[in-house]
């Protein structure tokens, strides 16, 4: 038989918690591709932060060898999907690596909004979608109620769902089996010219920037010319392999065969996600569909608590960058923090783990700003600008008008929520679309909301609200004009940048208001008393006050209590070195993130 | 040997807001006869290791309550230290006891062993308060007390008196003062509550159950003692003690000075030399450690010149008449102006600090700010 006949490209697609990662796991073990005992939990979440959060961040993509009930080995490809919305461009790329893909539900959750969107997604791809119906083992499950919402909601045929529990491994051959059968083959034609698809990549010092590749047509070989059709860059190929899961290289690669290859790419910018490699010398005519830059949803400012750092914060941006051409950055400089960066995100999950990868994997003491997103402003000399940092926003005399990112939000929730949801919409300026009962009692809302409005603790909130049933999924949906104005902190008579933010005008009276008072709680009584207000242009709105510090002393100190006081004065003296001096003035880290958990 | 505490962990009844080791004496039986065996040989293994050539010019009953033992108890361990140790003939020999556990006949019998300071937790004037606090006396046992020692000829005194208690109001601190005052007591030590989490009051506090004082009114306590004493002829000679001239307590200045001393008993803490020891905080563990004839110390700390200079610095500016600068060189081998001249210089500038020809002290100011100042010297 035929590599390629033989061969299934596959996904797993959930929402969060619905077990992937578990599943993904099972079927390794199955097939013998790797030992219970050589698997670390779960091969595929590699890196630390992904285990701790039981999310994928990172892709990868592995081999699976399978020989099936009708006598044939087929070759499996199982092609991971980060499970978070905020990497929904990476999905769809790894969703066009696939022919197929397996839509695990939880069987005691049903589905939820994430499944939905990758569902939706998977079906504009075209994949043959097999429904998992997992976690059958627990006595709440409730397969034929899933199996109903698999028909009602999504319109896929839901009577062939598997059932299954990854965690006792119920069901995995009967999945192995259904992707040999009902997935179909990949097309391709070996003798035209070369398409891949980057569908990720990771970084190796030795190697350089090593992309993961789906052929579509042609084959891809040491020695060849190759070219990213996206980025123009061209590159000499060292090393074509495949992932088993441990790489290991292969002669070449050919039609629906996934795999990777070296060519001494030294940037990772070169090997942009969805991107199309061709060969050089003799090119596609157009690349895949799909592609696109990642672009940053969200912005904040990252510095070094301590100054010197800022080497080493450089340094350490520039690795990470390596890994995830998504983080953008450049240097930036605030009056009240010195020197550092302005970075952009996929959303603000993404923020928290590279600020925690920075934190954790260089251990730097890093200062976060208030997230922004990316706002465009309309000068008065008709020049457009993007302001991804409050600061910029130019006053309302420079400018025709200004613009904030949408986002077509999908919130699904039991109906009993409806009204909850409703209230937190209109609360964040967002404006009502569409309502559907996709159950007697699952109710899908769809709202046009400010993505600013979203960043903050818009899901928090949200959870919190719907006692934890409400889920959430969203997709850019363009610019509005909005009435906004820049709110300045002015802390001891000085505007401290790093607090400024852009909030809309019928909000800033009462956002300074609750700034101001935080920051008054968050702040530590200082030598001499220090004045906090809140300013729009030169109108001050609100104001308060941190007294002047009376009284700081150790009570007695006798010849038992020396090593004990000791440590209190010690710890005393880390506190005010996790805080930022600006000017006079000691301002605690939690201060520049205060403006997150005000509403 | 400068000094020697002693620690008797032994009183009637934990108040809300100790956290020293001691135990109720009702629960112990014979175990605090052998505890006063053990410190009796603690003493004499000490005595063995020290050098004798410097007198021992300061002793210190500290619990607990000390008076909570029979008199005898005290007695035999004031002997012992003077069969062991060269002690000097004006030495300071302080016992702490609390009213309601001594009486004249008692005083008498410290006096004739050679005990010639007094210190009474009397704490406040009001038995709303004394009450709360959990303590067992009341103001009228603290007056009687006072009059008993005075009669069995101990005249120096000093009086324990605690502010920002929860509940307590300013008004009710200064009347707690003048209380005092009326007594002429020629040593008072104010202190400010501070309430720590292994104590009754302590996790009340997280709990969010006990109110105490804000920082402002804390403040305010400790300005109204300052200005009531200074009028009544005290001096101010530490952050949270003062006295006549000539009553300072000679005791705690050896702590302050950061000289060394000798802590005997179970949890007492020693300096000496460039080492700090502290026994373990269990009469069981500290008394089977002796029966064997081994030092029942529990933690044992190396201190670096760094951090001894640093602790000298933050024990010697509690004393307002701060450090001397010779003394400290003479000490360290360091100019205390040279080495940490930033950190002077900024304290100096922030009014915390005040310099003079020969010494270096904490302002009116830095009193109240002392933690300010002190974690500028910390390694």
């Amino acid at each position: 038989m035929a590599r390629q006949d033989s061969t299934r490209n596959f996904c797993i697609i959930a929402h969060i918690d619905h077990g992937k990662s578990t599943l993904a796991d099972r079927l390794l073990e199955y097939t013998g591709a790797l030992s219970a005992r050589e698997m670390e939990q779960q091969v595929l979440d590699k890196m630390d932060i992904e285990r701790e959060r039981g999310i994928t961040i990172k892709l990868q993509a592995v081999r699976i060898s399978y020989t099936a009930h009708n006598g044939k080995t087929y070759i499996l490809n199982l092609i991971d999907t980060p499970g978070h919305v905020d990497f929904n461009y990476e999905v769809s790329r790894s969703l066009a690596a696939c022919e197929g893909a397996l839509l695990v539900v939880d069987a005691t959750q049903g589905i939820e909004a994430q499944t939905l969107a990758n569902a939706y997604l998977a079906i504009e791809h075209d994949l043959e979608i097999i429904p998992v119906i997992n976690k059958i083992d627990l006595p709440s499950a409730d397969p034929e109620g899933v199996k109903k919402q698999i028909e009602d909601i999504l319109g896929i045929d839901a009577d062939e769902a598997i059932l299954a529990s990854a965690k006792t491994g119920i069901g995995t051959e009967d999945i192995l089996e259904a992707i040999v059968k009902k997935i179909p083959a990949p097309e391709g034609d070996p003798s035209a010219r070369l398409k891949a698809l980057i569908f990720d990549s990771h970084f190796d010092s030795y190697r350089g920037a090593i992309p993961y590749i789906r052929i579509v047509d042609g084959i891809m070989k040491k020695g060849i010319n190759m070219q990213m059709m996206g980025t123009g860059k061209s590159f000499e190929v060292t090393e074509v392999g495949i992932f088993t899961p441990a790489p290991r290289s292969v002669d070449c690669l050919k039609p629906g065969d996934v795999g990777f290859i070296a060519a001494s790419i030294k940037n990772v910018k070169d090997t942009q996600v969805g991107d199309t490699i061709t060969d050089e010398d003799r090119p596609a005519e157009k690349p895949l569909p799909g592609y696109r830059k990642a672009t940053s949803m969200v912005y904040c400012g990252l510095y070094p608590i301590e100054t010197n750092d800022y080497p080493d914060l450089r340094d350490a941006l520039e690795k990470l960058q390596l890994n995830d051409a998504s983080l953008v950055y450049e240097p930036e400089t605030s009056g009240a923090l010195g020197f550092g960066f302005r970075c952009g995100f996929l959303g603000l999950l993404h923020m928290e783990i590279i600020k925690e990868r920075l934190e954790r994997e260089y251990g730097l003491d890093l200062l976060t700003t208030a997230p922004s997103v990316n706002y465009r402003a309309t000068k008065t000399d008709n020049t457009e600008i993007y302001i991804d940092n409050p600061t910029k926003l130019p006053s309302s005399q420079e400018m025709i008008m200004v613009e904030e990112p949408y986002v077509k939000a999908t919130i699904m929730v039991p109906s009993e929520f409806v009204g909850s949801v409703m209230e937190i919409a209109t609360e964040r300026r967002g404006s009502f679309i569409n309502m559907e009962y996709i159950t007697e009692s699952r109710v899908m809302m769809i709202y046009d909301l400010p993505l600013s409005e979203i960043i903050y603790d818009f899901f928090d909130q949200l959870k919190s609200r719907t006692k934890g049933y409400a889920s959430l999924d969203y997709d850019l949906s363009g610019y509005k004009e909005s009435d906004l104005v820049k709110l300045d902190i002015l802390v001891n008579n000085e505007v401290v940048d790093a607090l400024s933010c852009i909030v809309h005008k019928d909000k800033a009276y009462y956002r300074g208001r609750a700034l101001v008072e935080k920051l008054r709680r968050i702040i530590p009584r200082q030598l001499f008393e220090v004045p906090i207000q809140a300013a729009i242009g030169n109108k001050v709105i609100a104001r308060e006050t941190v007294k002047a510090l009376r009284k700081n002393v150790l009570e007695k100190c006798y010849g038992g209590d020396i090593t004990r006081k000791r440590k209190l004065l010690e710890k005393q003296k880390e506190g005010k070195k996790r805080m930022k001096q600006v000017g006079s003035v000691e301002i605690p880290q939690e201060a520049f993130m205060a403006v997150l958990k005000i509403d | 040997m400068e000094a020697v505490y002693i620690h008797i962990p032994f009183c009637m009844k934990k108040c809300n807001y100790c956290d020293f080791y001691s135990l109720p004496v009702n629960t112990v039986g014979v175990l605090k006869e052998e505890y006063c065996a053990a410190v009796k040989k603690e003493i004499e293994m000490y005595a063995r290791e020290f050098d004798k050539s410097n007198q021992v010019k300061s002793i210190y009953f500290g619990g607990g309550t000390p008076t909570v033992l029979p008199v005898g108890e005290l007695t035999g361990i004031l002997k012992r230290l003077y069969a062991s140790f060269p002690v000097a003939n004006d030495a300071e020999i302080t016992v702490e006891c609390n009213p309601g556990t001594v009486d004249l006949d008692y005083f008498r019998r410290l006096k004739d062993a050679g005990v010639n300071r007094i210190s009474i937790g009397a704490q406040a004037s009001q038995d709303s308060l004394l009450e709360k606090m959990g303590r067992i006396h009341r103001w009228r046992d603290t007056v009687r007390t006072i009059s008993q020692a005075r009669q069995a000829g101990l005249e120096n005194i000093n009086f324990d008196l605690i502010y920002g208690l929860p509940g307590q109001t300013i008004d009710q601190w200064k009347e707690s003062l003048r209380d005092t005052l009326s007594l002429e007591v020629p040593h008072i030590a104010a202190y400010g509550l501070k309430l720590e989490p292994d104590t009754p009051w302590g996790r009340a506090l997280e709990l969010g159950k006990l109110e105490v004082p804000d920082q402002d009114i804390s403040a305010d306590m400790l300005e109204a003692a300052i200005d009531l004493l200074l009028g009544a002829d005290y001096l101010h000679y530490e952050i949270s003690n003062f006295a006549y001239s000539g009553f300072p307590s000679r005791h705690n200045i050896v702590y302050w000075k950061n000289h060394d001393y000798l802590g005997v008993g179970a949890a007492a803490a020693s300096h000496t030399g460039h080492i700090r020891r502290t026994n373990v905080p269990s009469l069981t563990e500290y008394i089977g450690a002796l029966k064997q004839g081994h030092f029942p110390v529990g933690e044992e700390e190396f201190l670096d010149q760094e951090t001894e200079m640093a602790e000298t610095i933050f024990l010697g500016l509690r004393l307002l008449s701060g450090i001397d600068r010779d003394e400290f060189r003479a000490r360290f081998g360091v100019n205390l102006i040279d080495k940490y001249s930033v950190q002077v210089e900024k304290l100096c500038w922030k009014g915390l600090l005040e310099l003079t020809p020969t010494r270096i002290r904490l302002s009116r100011k830095g009193l109240f700010l002392g933690n300010e100042v002190f974690l500028e010297f910390l390694p």
